[in-house]
């Protein structure tokens, strides 16, 4: 509002000069100085502008490395799952094979020790026919 | 050798940038006890010489401000090179005006060429100068910027 007025006031005195080329000088004059006014203003008072922008920037940055580093976390997750019930199949299958293994040495191992029996019940009999 | 363009990152002002802001605070001064030059009097209206006064002053008193902080950190140095150009842009629109203020009522018109030409070569180094603060602030702006690519 200030900054409002004090434009229209320099405006309406710049209409009463002389001459127009001393109205584009005049004009050219304050347009300059007020940059550099701007200038100095916004370098004193702008810096909180800019800090906070800076911040927000480093904020928004480091929550897409976060983001990031959760959605590997997760793809790491996953696999290591996979991975472990691909191991548990592995592992239940191996319990069968040894069981199976073991059943089949069991029944080896009975049918030797009824082969061992019949063995000894035939060298019992040659024995008694030689006597 | 491909070119570059050449930034001053310098901490030092320049000795012609220290007198002319100096010498910018003393004008300024001199409205509240002297008469003004009579080209400007009669060049300028009073509220624009009010004005210009008052640029001139201001310009110098925040050029010579820049002097006293210590550049430590990437950002006070942008801030200070602000003020600085801010500084330069006043005082040497201000010189602009002066000169004009000469061409147009100093006679004869040889006395005017050379108070005017040197007048002129002060507003010519103040340029100069607020390019080379420009293409420092660019610089470091440029920098920044890549560095909060990388973060």
């Amino acid at each position: 509002m200030l900054a409002k007025g004090l434009l229209l006031y320099l405006a309406a005195e710049v209409a009463e000069s002389k001459t127009p080329w001393l109205q584009i000088i005049i004009t050219l004059v304050i347009g300059v100085t007020g940059a550099g006014f701007a200038s100095v203003l916004n370098a004193i008072f702008g810096k909180k502008l800019t800090d906070a922008k800076a911040d927000a920037q480093i904020v928004h940055n480091a929550q897409e490395i976060i983001n990031e580093l959760k959605e590997r976390l997760a793809e790491v997750q996953a696999d290591s799952k996979d991975k472990v019930r691909e191991l548990n199949i592995e592992i239940q299958e191996l319990k069968k094979t040894i069981q199976e293994e073991r059943r089949l040495a069991q029944e080896e191992v009975l049918r030797l020790k009824s082969d061992i029996i019949m063995r000894d019940q035939e060298i019992q009999n040659y024995k008694q026919g030689r006597q | 050798m491909p070119y570059r363009r050449f930034a001053y990152m310098t901490s030092r002002h320049q000795p012609y940038e220290i007198m002319l802001f100096i010498a910018a605070v003393s004008i300024g001064l001199s409205y509240f006890g002297e008469t003004p030059p009579k080209s400007l009097e009669q060049f300028m209206p009073s509220w624009f010489l009010t004005y210009w006064y008052i640029s001139v002053l201001v310009g110098g008193v925040v050029g010579l401000i820049t002097l006293v902080p210590k550049r430590r950190t990437r950002r006070e140095l942008n801030i200070v090179l602000n003020i600085e150009r801010g500084a330069l842009l006043i005082i040497t629109s201000a010189i602009f005006g002066y000169i004009c203020a000469i061409l147009a009522t100093a006679r004869p018109i040889g006395s005017a060429i050379v108070a005017s030409s040197l007048i002129f070569g002060w507003m010519s180094a103040g340029i100069v100068r607020l390019v080379q603060i420009q293409n420092s602030i660019r610089k470091l702006s440029e920098d920044d910027n890549a560095a909060a690519r990388v973060v």
